[in-house]
């Protein structure tokens, strides 16, 4: 019977004996730390405990224990941390909680972040991997560190979550700052939007404006995120043209290029288009495994080439995720003290490469519909040709083909008997206008988002 | 148990420990005070598993005994009665208060059930007199983090070197450090939790002479003459702060503490949503300016002695006061240290405490 299995076996006929409140106060977090043969020693979150356990419950454990390994006679308690296996099954929980560490540390007194500027000065041109897939945006960052504000302004980087945007456009930052008679300020747009917030409430605005236009470098990062929002756009185009008519240096950062931001002004998306468009892409695996080595750097642990080279094939899609998975092995060698097989590596990062399927199923899909336009699920169903059952209708069968692959006639009878050639026309229709209305493209995100949601709960 | 006890010295002893009572409601044993009759004398005890408190106080007793009585009903009761004496009898957790004017029962709980709070056997590290630990406590008290997000920031950290004594507490926007000069027989560091703080505080306002810390096994003792407090420590390590305070400063400014501290309370009147006041000192004033725009806004000025160039910064005012507050002393010395570094403020003749401010961008 191994340790874990005595003190289960324990606690469960403890916790008979006992009220909830009295279990949970004297028992948890207690765990069998170490035994010999004639004596075991169990380890107590603190010392009020440890008292109460050994002068009042004591007798009752031995009885137990002895109960089921008859040989031991004595119990010991110490005041320990966390047992060693509770971390073993939780490396996950310490990888978090790093990067929580990190991330509150961004906000506390002792940081990497300049409060000047809001640069971090981890992000370096030095640490950045660049390959085919980031050339181009590479190449226009370093040569606008060299020209500022002179040949490619405003300098417009796009790409995916976790390609290194922020990274490339902080290094330029970190790089020009350097010269310390050049003022640089980085903004992520949603802390823009913000700052804008407040000035309004303070009627400070004009401060505000006169402020950004004082710098020599202005990065804004995630710009996406000021679509629709009307006063933002407006200091940000009093801003660029103050700043751009000095020849000063913009560089801004998305998700997606200028012209696929929805409900951007069409005089900031022109001006945003005018200067340099470059775009980050996903990285092809030689620059994936040589990124893993550059974040190995400083970290002195050495993981072979095998495993980087499996954590590069297996990670594809995303920068912070290879670095996930990297931190992950890399605390696997931290807490276990050695260089896992490859083996152990698929083992490890198990959890990230399988997310379980979900199965979308045609039930949600209807109900996710009918709430949304605000009618019943029966209407969906009914024979009605009420407009405003119609079109949700053809909705409807338009996700049920595109999310679940039932084929047109069950799309049909899932409906309410209707003919397969209705099903085909409805999702031609739907698919057809969702390419030029913007407004119906909306909805059926909105509309997915619901359905997706709804797994989580 | 029957005993015979002065009112005063129970009240007393009662408003000593009766803060510790855990309000836990799934271990009612836990709202109790233990009495218990021990060595001739009688001692009182609360905890709440992460703090206990024991006190003795002089008695006659006719017989031993003890008992665990609901601490509210008990203190409420006790800070009514206004006889000298009164006399204590336990029968089946049944605690009768005999006064000369009153016939009184309390239902107890069985004093087996009471928590026993653990004993720290090693030897005391160091003995600080309790006003000058109290004075040390108190500056550090406001700027404890208040969540407990960040379980260390949530304490003050108390570290015991061979001749010195140093409390440090920060919530990441501001920090204190007290250094107090004593005799450690071994070194430690320790990070108190807040309300171990908070209750350490209250007890030394009410004694005289020196507490001895004792630390062992993550737990830590304050004990002193007929009173001790054990707490358990908080899990972890504290952030590296020295590195947060600057070593040289830019420019400073010696202000009057008082006229200070009662034009930033005056300019906090104004102060925006987020509690900011602008500071900007010239050659011979200190000048404060709030703006809020539903209200309206101030300037004032305080005479300041500068040496090296005019600066300006934005802090918040709650802060400020904080530290003014602690200052001994007429005169306070403000340091600004750069842009985006903390202003460092210390009181005008005292090396030994230092109150940091990180300023609000704006």
């Amino acid at each position: 019977m191994t340790n874990e299995e005595l003190w289960k076996a324990v606690l469960g006929e403890m916790e008979l004996s006992l009220t909830r409140a009295n279990f949970i106060t004297w028992f948890k977090n207690t765990t069998i730390v170490a035994r010999d043969h004639s004596s075991i020693v169990v380890s107590v979150p603190n010392g009020f405990i440890k008292e109460w356990l050994e002068n009042k419950f004591n007798r009752k454990i031995l009885q137990s224990i002895r109960g089921l390994t008859p040989e031991i006679r004595e119990i010991k308690y110490s005041i320990g941390k966390p047992r060693v296996d509770f971390v073993r099954q939780d490396i996950s929980r310490i990888i978090l909680e790093k990067e929580l560490e990190e991330k509150t540390n961004i906000v506390s007194i002792d940081t990497d972040v300049d409060h000047l500027t809001n640069l971090n000065k981890r992000y370096s041109f030095d640490s950045f991997v660049s390959g085919s897939s980031n050339e181009m945006a590479y190449a226009a960052c370093l040569s606008v560190t060299k020209n500022l504000g002179k040949i490619y302004n405003p300098l417009f980087i796009y790409g995916n979550v976790g390609l290194g945007k922020t990274h490339l456009i902080q290094a330029v930052g970190n790089k020009v700052a350097e010269n310390k008679e050049k003022k640089v300020l980085y903004l992520q747009a949603e802390r823009f939007t913000a700052q804008i917030v407040e000035a309004i409430m303070n009627r400070t605005i004009e401060d505000l404006k006169s402020q950004y236009e004082k710098v020599d470098l202005l990065i804004l990062d995630d710009v996406q995120f000021i679509a629709g929002k009307v006063k933002a756009q407006e200091i940000i185009f009093a801003t660029f043209n103050e700043l751009y008519g000095r020849n000063k240096q913009i560089i801004l950062s998305s998700d997606r290029p200028p012209a696929a931001i929805p409900t951007l002004e069409e005089r900031l998306r022109s001006r945003f288009e005018g200067g340099m468009i470059a775009d980050v892409g996903v990285p092809e695996l030689e620059t994936r495994l040589a990124i893993l080595k550059q974040k190995l750097i400083g970290k002195n642990v050495d993981l072979g080439e095998e495993t980087l080279s499996y954590i590069a094939t297996h990670m594809q899609k995303n920068i912070r995720e290879l670095e996930g998975a990297l931190n992950r092995v890399v605390a696997f060698t931290q807490i276990y003290n050695k260089v896992p097989e490859l083996k152990e590596v698929k083992n490890i990062l198990n959890t990230y490469l399988s997310t379980p399927y979900k199965k979308t199923s045609p039930q949600v899909i209807l109900k996710a519909v009918a709430d949304f336009y605000n009618i019943s699920a029966a209407d969906l169903i009914k024979r009605s040709r009420k407009k405003e059952v119609v079109r949700p209708r053809q909705v409807a069968m338009f996700l049920l083909r595109d999310e679940t692959k039932l084929s047109f006639p069950e799309i049909g009878q899932k409906l309410g008997g209707r003919d397969h050639s209705t099903v085909i026309h409805a999702c031609e229709k739907i698919r057809n206008e969702s390419a030029i209305d913007e407004p119906l493209k909306q909805e059926l995100t909105l509309i997915k988002e619901r359905v997706y949601n709804s797994f989580d709960k | 148990m029957k005993l015979i006890v002065n009112q005063k010295n129970l009240k007393r002893a009662i408003s000593l420990v009766e803060k510790v009572v855990s309000k836990n409601t799934s271990l009612p044993i836990l709202g109790n005070i233990l009495f218990k009759t021990e060595n001739g004398r009688l001692r009182l005890s609360a905890t709440n598993l992460e703090l206990g408190i024991n006190t003795l106080i002089g008695v006659k007793i006719e017989e031993v005994g003890e008992i665990a009585v609901p601490a509210r009903i008990f203190s409420d009761f006790i800070n009514t009665v206004q006889d000298e004496k009164v006399t204590l009898v336990t029968k089946n957790n049944t605690l009768t208060i005999n006064a000369e004017h009153y016939k009184t029962s309390i239902l107890g709980f069985d004093p087996k059930d009471f928590p026993i709070i653990p004993k720290i056997k090693s030897e005391p590290i160091v003995s600080i007199p309790a006003s000058i630990l109290k004075g040390a406590l108190v500056k550090v008290l406001d700027s404890m983090a208040i969540s407990e997000t960040r379980p260390e920031l949530a304490g003050v950290l108390v570290q015991i070197k061979d001749n010195q004594c140093v409390f440090v507490s920060t919530d990441i926007f501001r920090l204190s450090e007290v250094i107090l000069p004593i005799k450690a027989s071994a070194s430690a560091s320790i990070i108190l939790p807040r309300n171990t703080v908070a209750e350490l505080v209250r007890m030394c306002s009410d004694l005289e002479g020196d507490v001895q810390i004792k630390y062992a096994d993550n737990q830590v003792a304050f004990v002193a003459e007929d009173i001790e407090l054990v707490s358990r420590v908080v899990d972890g390590t504290y952030p590296p702060y020295k590195n947060v305070i600057p070593e040289k400063f830019i420019s400073r400014a010696l202000i009057k503490r008082g006229e200070l501290e009662n034009n930033i309370r005056l300019a906090g009147l104004f102060a925006s949503s987020i509690s900011d006041v602008k500071i900007a000192c010239s050659k011979d004033k200190l000048t404060i300016t709030a703006r809020n725009s539903d209200k309206g806004e101030i300037e004032t000025d305080v005479p300041a002695v500068l040496k090296n160039e005019p600066f300006e910064l934005s802090l918040n005012y709650r802060y400020i006061l904080d530290g003014l507050k602690n200052m001994p002393g007429n005169d306070v010395i403000i340091e600004f240290t750069g842009a985006g570094s903390p202003l460092v403020m210390r009181p005008g003749d005292d090396k030994s405490f230092v109150y940091l401010i990180m300023p609000l961008r704006n």
